[in-house]
C-alpha cells in the first residue's frame, strides 16, 4: 500500500510539472527573404582578328577596327561589375608562336567603342558599369591588341583564347 | 488509504500548475518584422546585422515580470526560391541580440545556433533580433527566395 501511494505520488507530480512546462512554452516565426537579380550573361560575339600578317611586320588591330574583339554583357540594370581578363602572351600554330602585346580595351554601355571608357586589359580589376534604364543592364566591351611576327614566322593560321570574367561587384 | 492517497496526490496537480501560472500572463511569443535581405546579386553575399532597423528580424516576447526564459532559435540553412532554388544562409555566433526595448543599440548579442536564457523586466517585455548573411551563387537563378525562421521561448520553471 506504501509503495502504491508513493507511485501515485510521483505520478501526480510528474504530470503535474509536464503540464506546468507544456503552458509555459510558445513560438512564433518570421521569412527571411530576398530577391536575386538577373544574373550576368557574358557573349564574346567577335573574334579579334588580325587577318594577314607578314612575317617581319608588326601588326595592330584597334579598339575602333571592325575586327576588334567584341564582348556583349547583361544583367542587372545599373548594377556595378568587376571586368578581369586571362590573355594569352602568344598565338599559337602548331609548335610555332606569334608574340601578342599592347592590349587595349574600351568598355562601354551602348555598343560603340567610340565615347567609351578606355583601359587596358589585364588580370586586374577594372570596374564598370552595366547601363541604366533597360532591363537589362548592358555592357559592351571593345578589345585591341598588337601581334610581333619575326622575320622568320612560319606560315599557318594562329589563334589563342581570349578570356574575359565579368562578376557584380555590389555597388 | 488508498483512496486518500491518490486524493492527495492528485490535489498537488492545481497547486503546481498554479505555481508556474500564477507567476504572470501567458507567455507569447509573435513575429514582427522579417528578416529582409532584399535584393541580392548574384555572386555577391549580403550581411543583415541584427543592429539593422529596417531589415533585422525582430520578434517580440510577453511574459511574467522578472521572469528568466530559455529562447532557441530553429535556422533555417538555406533559403528557397524559383525551381527549388536555394541561397545559402549563414548565421554567426553575434547575429542574435535581445532587448528590453525596440532600441536595437542596447541589444545584448548572442549565438543563435544555441540555446539562450534571458530575463524579462519588470513590464515583461523583451525582444529577439536576428542578423544573418546570405551567399547567392554566381549562377544564382532571379527570382525571390524565403525560408522560415522560428523562435521557441520556454520557462523552465526555475
Amino acid at each position: 500500500m506504501r509503495t502504491l501511494c508513493k507511485a501515485a505520488f510521483a505520478l501526480a507530480l510528474v504530470a503535474g510539472f509536464a503540464t506546468a512546462t507544456a503552458q509555459a512554452q510558445n513560438s512564433d516565426f518570421i521569412t527571411a527573404r530576398a530577391t536575386v537579380l538577373t544574373p550576368l550573361a557574358v557573349v564574346g560575339d567577335a573574334d579579334l582578328d588580325f587577318g594577314n600578317v607578314f612575317p617581319g611586320v608588326p601588326a595592330t588591330v584597334a579598339v575602333t577596327d571592325p575586327t576588334a574583339g567584341h564582348f556583349s554583357v547583361t544583367g542587372a540594370d545599373n548594377a556595378g561589375v568587376d571586368i578581369t581578363f586571362a590573355l594569352p602572351t602568344d598565338l599559337v600554330f602548331a609548335a610555332n608562336l606569334l608574340p601578342i602585346a599592347g592590349w587595349t580595351g574600351v568598355h562601354n554601355t551602348t555598343n560603340s567603342a567610340v565615347g567609351g571608357t578606355a583601359f587596358t586589359p589585364s588580370a586586374a580589376v577594372q570596374v564598370s558599369r552595366l547601363s541604366t534604364g533597360a532591363t537589362p543592364g548592358e555592357l559592351y566591351v571593345f578589345v585591341g591588341a598588337t601581334v610581333n611576327p619575326v622575320a622568320t614566322q612560319p606560315a599557318g593560321v594562329y589563334t589563342a583564347p581570349v578570356t574575359m570574367t565579368v562578376v557584380y561587384n555590389g555597388t | 488509504m488508498k483512496m486518500l492517497a491518490v486524493a492527495a496526490a492528485l490535489s498537488l496537480l492545481p497547486l503546481i500548475q498554479l505555481g508556474a501560472q500564477g507567476r504572470g500572463p501567458p507567455l507569447r511569443v509573435k513575429g514582427q518584422q522579417s528578416l529582409a535581405f532584399n535584393t541580392l546579386l548574384p555572386g555577391v553575399s549580403e550581411q543583415v546585422p541584427r543592429t539593422d532597423p529596417a531589415r533585422s528580424g525582430q520578434l517580440e516576447i510577453r511574459g511574467a515580470k522578472n521572469a528568466q526564459l530559455m529562447i532557441q532559435f530553429l535556422l533555417p540553412q538555406e533559403m528557397t526560391g524559383p525551381n527549388g532554388a536555394v541561397i545559402p544562409l549563414v548565421f554567426g555566433p553575434d547575429d542574435a541580440g535581445f532587448a528590453t526595448s525596440q532600441r536595437r543599440g542596447s541589444q545584448q548579442g548572442f549565438d543563435p545556433s544555441a540555446p539562450y536564457t534571458v530575463f524579462l523586466p519588470t513590464n515583461g517585455h523583451g525582444f529577439v533580433f536576428i542578423g544573418g548573411t546570405a551567399q547567392p551563387r554566381v549562377s544564382q537563378p532571379a527570382g525571390n527566395y524565403s525560408a522560415t525562421v522560428t523562435l521557441i521561448v520556454a520557462d523552465p520553471g526555475t
